[in-house]
Formats: structure tokens, C-alpha cells, sequence
């Protein structure tokens, strides 16, 4: 379960998330929409333990993770968006590092490895450095390394961009499968259409704050919009941005 | 010709160094701390004028012997030390940097940009830590060029030749072991081995060279007891007619192999970078180990994978064998020999913490995503730090006891000394309060103060250990001097817990 609450962030006097405050429930998939820079990542991070909030509150499993981040990195699995990692380390090499310093079991590990490399494809790559593999290829070494550990919460981080379609839904399976055995999973994307088809609430940001939440359909009733992305363009009053940069073109190109 | 269209790409690709290096630094605290470090770093004439002020009293102290005694064989003591200085630092640095600048992809957003990038500004972008080094040799310089300016003409161009030797031999270790990583197969353990061995051959060379010309050259009295080699030639310019010479023809050799290889290591920065790919399909193998021990094992495959990260644990290798050398060749090596050599390898083992560090430098934001704490990173950092001086030192042990069977008692001091040496450096640099691990921003050219304090720290410590050595009988002193070095390197174990 997350809990966040009145969570600010600021860089140097900007402030890249203000004061907010949202829920992910166990077993729930959340997705957290937003344009660039609306401060997506910099709450995804916090919510890791990878960087700590200037103000407010953020449990992960009951654990707040500005006072306990190790503690919370043994309970989360993040996705970047960017995977980057030891390139010179073989791939095998790199999950059992990983697995060292999550304390997998041996045993347990290969069971995991084995069943993970096989759906994503993988076994070719086992013994080839991280840094010849391709952007997609890296990227399903960076979901394998973060649900390695069985983590309680998952965080993804515009992670199925270097995906394939075929990739893409097996990572959805997987998810939905994460999702039944009662994981929170908080998941951000600018694909709404996979927005739409995985989370089962959705909040949207917009300058650091939470402009509003709710599921899918409640967000399209109540905007009396038939999309999502048509309630995220109205809610994120992107809508005359967009027309007007449009005409602009037009009359430009 | 150098343009200001080429200083002003310098100055953006050093801001940008500063910032990449600052950034993943844990002990800078915000942005403003962000923006204040790199506002400084990026005063390229301010903080060059204060890294030369900062080297001088330092180029005073080598060169003080010069001063006080004004003869021939004192000034070319001096001056070949002196010489050893640049040529080192140039080497080291240029090595260091160029696998910083090659893992930071600080070229990648020209490479798209209509601009007419090319190898001078990899140079004019490294010199810049380079150029305030000419302090350490200016005190001695200016000296001569007063006293005896024939002679200060002849050690100015030396000190220039010294730095472009180091730089030139800096980018052929690069391009050599810099670019490649391994095919991970079962040779690579010999492979890498060789290449290390190469790497020291290499870099032994010029001792090798005098050695040679000790041994065949001055013993056929075909030169007498003329050097002809870097450094030592350095300290030959009382013979102006055979100096100007000599540094002539290391000039035509060197200028050469400069312009060809500045060309190849920019070439391979610009190009992708090359990866070996197993073709066959094999079985992995699943291990887990403890959490220190994989990080080490992690830091050892990948120093391993890309020698040139060797380079840092190679400096003090260097500094010790000609005096390891000389001793054999006299009458053997006896037990406080060794044991000084030991002191001296753990002391400038500390010189590879740079290629320690710089080993995580692109995936410190992955570590930072695992279950972490600061002090099993850093324990995990001792050891990767102390590895190399345990091996050496360890060879050392076995040659000293070859000459003197009593050496092996030495045996503890090999894996002492280098962990107390790297546990201080290391607790000095983690020793901001946050839990966050990270990777200080430190260097050893543009942190030559610290660098200076963390050598009085280890001096500090290992005087404590040889005092009793050094001055009781070996039956009390060396039992004395273990304990004391336990006791040392279980402080600063209970320090970082």
C-alpha cells in the first residue's frame, strides 16, 4: 500500500511536486498521468527512496520512506524509464548482484530467473554484457531486476516504451498477475490508451499537484469526455495550448 | 590553429564534466550547493590560477635541496624527481579522464550539432587539470633559468617533454585497454592478466631502459654515465650539446605517436563503443553471495574488463619498483625493506581510489534502487581498493622472503595496511551524515589539498604501526606493530558502523 500525503519537492526554489496527496490501495494498479515535467518521475522516485521529499509524507507499506529508504527499497521494485546499469557486467551477472544484495535465496533465485527469462524471451542475452544489448532488451533486464525480489509495491516509471507489442502484453499479464496476488502497483505512462487498459484509477498532475482522481470512467463521465486522452488534454487545460500550437504550425510549415 | 570557436566547445564540455561528476557527488546538498560547486568548477582561468598556487609550496619542497646546494649533481637529482612529477600526473590523469569522459557521453550531444569537433579539443579539454601541474617543476625552473639559463631553457623543455610524454603514453594505454571489454569467455582471466603484465612492462619501461643502459652501456664505457632516458635524462642538462639532443630525438618520437594516437582515441570516443558478444548459447550459472563480496566481485569484473581502470593501482607500482629494483640488485631484499616497500605500495594504493569510484559512475541512479546501506557499499569499497596492493604486496613478501626467510613474518602487514589505508580514505570521503550512497566527487589533480590530507591521515596511522619496527628489536616490534594495526583497522571498523 502507498500513502502520500501533502508530499512536496522542491529544486532549489522550484517546486517540482506541491502538496500531494494520493493513495494506492493492496492490489490495485494506479496510474499517474501527467504532461512532461508535471513532476511524475520526481514522485516516483521519492516513492522508491531514491531521493527524499523537502515536505510531507510518503509511506510505502506503512514505512515512511524518508526515515527508513533501505527498509522501503527491500519492499519496491522501480522501473525507470531509462534503464541504466553496469555495462560490462554480463546479464546473469547482474541478477545475481542483484539478488546478493537482496538477499535472494539462492534457490529461489534461479526458480524466479528461470521462469522470468523465459517469458521475456531472454535466454540468449544471459550470458552477453548489459551494455551490447539493445534499448528494449535492457529494458526487460530492468523489469526482470525489479521484480526479482517478489517487491510488495511496484513502480513503473514510462517503463513499456522500448517494449514490442509482444513484450508489451506480457508484461500486462504479468502485471495483472502481480495485481491478483495483491500488489500496489503505481504506474506512469503518457500512452493513455495503456493507461486506460491497465490501471484501475487513474490521478492526474499538472505542475507538481493533483488536479484530480478517480477511475477511468468516472474521470470520462464526469468531463463528458470520450476519452482519456480528451479528459487529460481538458483537465490539464492543454486543449487551446494544443489548437493554438496546431494552427501555428499550420501556418509555418 | 586553435579558434575560440574550439575554447568556447572546451568550456561548455568541461562545465559539462563538473556538472555530470558534481551531481552524482551525495555530499552536495541541493541545488544551490549544485550550482555554487559548478559556478566554481566552470572558472576555468580562476580555479587553473589556484590549483597552480596550490601545487607551488609543494614544487618549493621538491626543489629546496637546489636551492640550499648549487651543484651539478644535486640539481640533476632534483630535477629528475622533479620531471617524474608532470610525466605521472599527465599519465594518470589522461587515462582517468579519458574513461570519464568516455562513460559520461559528454560528446554524444555534439555529435549530432553542425560543428567541426575534432581531437585538438579532447587535448585543449584535458590540459586543462593538466597546465597548473607545471608548478610543481616551476619553483626548480626558475631557479636555473636565473642561475643558469642554458641549463633552465633545457629543464623548462624537459618538463613540457615530461607532460607531453605522461599525455601521449596516457592515450596509448586508452586506446589500448580503454575502448574493448573482454569476450567474458575462459581465456579472459590470462588475457587480462597478460595485459596487466604489459601494462607494467609498459609503464616500467623508461626504469627498464636505464637499467639496461646501467648495466650494458655504461659498462662498455660507450657513454659513460650519461642518461638518454626520461626521466633521468631530465636531470643531464649540464651536457647542453648531448641534452639538447637527447630531447630532440624523444621529441621526434613522441610528437609522432602523439598525433597518431590523439586521432585513435578520438576516433573510438566518437564511435560506438565496442562490446564483445558470446555468440555461442551457454548455460548461466545462479549464485548469490553476500552483498559486500558481490559488490566486490562487480568492481574486480569490471576494473578487470576495461585495464585502463588498472591505471590508478599501477601509480604506485611504478613509485616503488625502481627502489625494489636497485635494492635486488645490491644485495637482495631484507625485512624492513620489504616492510617499507609495503608501507609505501598501501600508502599510494589510495592513488586508484579515483578508478574505484568511477567504476559505478553510470549506474550509481540502478544502486541507488537496491536495499543499500552507505556502509556495505563502502566496505565493499575497501576491499575493491585494497585488492590489488594485497596481491603486490603479497609478491613482495614472497621475493623478500626468497632473500631473507625471516621476511614472511611481513605477511600481515600485506593485508593490514592496505585496509587501513583504504578504510581512511574512504570514511573520510563517506563521512557526510546522510545514509544515501553516491559517489564523491574526487580527484586527485583537482583535490590535490584533500589528496595531501588523506596522505597526512594514512602517514599518521602508519607511523603509529612501523614506529615500533622501525625502532625495537624485531621480537617486540613487529608482535607491537600488528597490534597496533589491528587496533587501527578495528577503530575505523566500529567508525563506520
Amino acid at each position: 500500500m502507498i500513502s502520500v500525503k501533502n508530499l512536496t519537492k522542491y529544486y532549489g526554489e522550484k517546486a517540482a511536486v506541491k502538496d500531494l496527496s494520493f493513495e494506492v490501495k493492496e492490489g490495485e494498479i494506479y496510474g499517474l498521468l501527467g504532461p512532461n515535467g508535471s513532476g511524475k518521475t520526481t514522485t516516483m522516485r521519492i516513492l522508491s527512496g531514491i531521493i527524499e521529499p523537502s515536505s510531507g509524507r510518503a509511506e510505502v507499506q506503512g514505512l515512511n520512506v524518508k526515515e527508513h529508504p533501505v527498509e522501503v527499497k527491500k519492499k519496491v521494485g522501480f522501473i525507470p524509464e531509462n534503464p541504466k546499469t553496469f555495462e560490462s557486467l554480463t546479464t546473469i551477472e547482474l541478477f545475481n548482484l542483484i539478488g546478493s544484495i537482496r538477499g535472494i535465496e539462492e534457490k529461489k533465485l534461479r526458480k524466479k530467473l528461470n521462469r522470468l527469462v523465459k517469458a521475456f524471451e531472454l535466454e540468449e542475452y544471459m550470458n552477453q554484457y548489459v551494455g551490447s544489448l539493445s534499448f528494449g532488451t535492457k529494458q526487460k533486464v530492468s523489469i526482470i531486476s525489479a521484480i526479482l525480489h517478489d517487491p510488495e509495491v511496484i513502480i513503473i516509471d514510462e517503463a513499456m516504451n522500448g517494449l514490442d507489442p509482444k513484450m508489451a502484453k506480457i508484461f500486462r499479464e504479468i502485471l495483472f498477475n502481480l495485481k491478483n496476488k495483491g500488489k500496489s502497483m503505481i504506474f506512469s505512462t503518457h500512452v493513455l490508451p495503456l493507461a486506460e487498459m491497465v490501471c484501475d484509477r487513474v490521478g492526474m498532475i499538472a505542475g507538481g499537484q493533483l488536479i484530480t482522481e478517480g477511475t477511468v470512467e468516472d474521470l470520462k463521465e464526469k468531463s463528458h469526455e470520450k476519452d482519456l486522452e480528451d479528459v487529460f488534454l481538458k483537465l490539464t487545460k492543454s486543449e487551446t495550448e494544443v489548437s493554438r500550437v496546431v494552427n501555428a504550425l499550420r501556418g509555418s510549415m | 590553429m586553435i579558434q575560440k570557436k574550439d575554447l568556447k566547445i572546451v568550456m561548455v564540455l568541461y562545465r559539462e564534466l563538473q556538472y555530470r561528476a558534481a551531481e552524482k557527488d551525495p555530499s552536495i546538498e541541493g541545488e544551490e550547493e549544485l550550482k555554487k560547486k559548478i559556478k566554481e568548477a566552470s572558472n576555468v582561468k580562476k580555479k587553473m590560477l589556484k590549483q597552480s598556487l596550490l601545487f607551488l609550496p609543494f614544487g618549493l619542497m621538491l626543489s629546496t635541496p637546489m636551492f640550499a646546494a648549487d651543484e651539478e649533481g644535486i640539481i640533476a637529482a632534483v630535477m629528475t624527481s622533479v620531471a617524474v612529477v608532470p610525466f605521472v600526473f599527465a599519465l594518470y590523469n589522461t587515462v582517468a579522464q579519458c574513461a570519464q569522459l568516455d562513460s559520461l557521453g559528454v560528446f554524444e550531444p555534439l555529435k549530432s550539432l553542425p560543428i567541426d569537433v575534432r581531437s585538438k579539443q579532447l587535448s585543449l579539454l584535458l590540459s586543462i587539470d593538466l597546465i597548473p601541474l607545471f608548478s610543481f617543476a616551476l619553483p626548480a625552473v626558475i631557479y636555473l633559468l636565473i642561475f643558469h639559463p642554458l641549463n633552465g631553457i633545457l629543464a623548462a623543455l624537459w618538463v613540457l617533454t615530461g607532460f607531453l610524454i605522461g599525455h601521449t603514453l596516457g592515450f596509448v594505454v586508452y586506446s589500448e585497454f580503454g575502448f574493448k571489454l573482454g569476450s567474458g569467455g575462459s581465456s579472459d582471466l590470462l588475457k587480462t592478466v597478460l595485459k596487466v603484465a604489459g601494462l607494467i612492462a609498459f609503464m616500467g619501461l623508461f626504469f627498464a631502459w636505464n637499467f639496461l643502459q646501467d648495466v650494458l652501456i655504461a659498462r662498455a664505457d660507450m657513454l659513460l654515465r650519461y642518461s638518454v632516458v626520461y626521466p633521468l635524462s631530465a636531470g643531464a642538462i649540464f651536457d647542453p650539446v648531448q641534452n639538447f639532443i637527447t630531447l630532440i630525438l624523444h621529441l621526434a618520437l613522441i610528437i609522432p605517436l602523439y598525433l597518431y594516437v590523439v586521432n585513435r582515441v578520438w576516433k573510438r570516443l566518437l564511435k560506438k563503443k565496442e562490446v564483445s558478444i558470446r555468440k555461442k548459447k551457454s548455460q548461466y550459472h545462479v549464485s548469490s553471495k553476500s552483498a559486500v563480496r558481490s559488490l566486490l566481485m562487480k568492481d574486480l569484473k569490471m576494473l578487470f574488463r576495461r585495464t585502463s581502470s588498472l591505471v590508478g593501482f599501477l601509480i604506485p607500482i611504478l613509485i616503488i619498483l625502481p627502489q625494489v629494483v636497485m635494492s635486488v640488485q645490491d644485495d637482495g631484499l631484507t625485512l624492513l625493506q620489504t616492510s617499507a616497500f609495503i608501507f609505501l605500495l598501501a600508502a599510494f594504493g589510495i592513488m586508484a581510489l579515483e578508478s574505484i569510484l568511477s567504476v559505478d559512475s553510470n549506474s550509481i541512479d540502478f544502486l541507488k534502487t537496491l536495499p543499500l546501506k552507505k556502509k556495505t557499499y563502502v566496505e565493499s569499497k575497501v576491499l575493491s581498493l585494497s585488492i590489488i596492493p594485497i596481491a603486490v604486496s603479497l609478491v613482495l613478501v614472497g621475493l623478500g622472503t626468497y632473500f631473507d626467510p625471516i621476511t614472511l613474518i611481513t605477511i600481515p602487514y600485506a593485508f593490514l595496511l592496505p585496509l587501513i589505508s583504504s578504510s581512511i580514505v574512504l570514511s573520510y570521503l563517506f563521512s557526510y551524515e546522510d545514509e544515501k550512497i553516491g559517489i564523491p566527487d574526487f580527484s586527485f589533480v583537482n583535490d590535490f589539498l584533500k589528496f595531501i590530507l588523506l596522505m597526512i591521515l594514512v602517514g599518521i596511522a602508519f607511523g603509529a604501526i612501523a614506529l615500533p619496527l622501525f625502532t625495537l628489536p624485531i621480537l617486540y616490534g613487529v608482535p607491537l606493530s600488528y597490534l597496533i594495526a589491528c587496533l587501527v583497522l578495528f577503530y575505523l571498523y566500529l567508525r563506520r558502523n
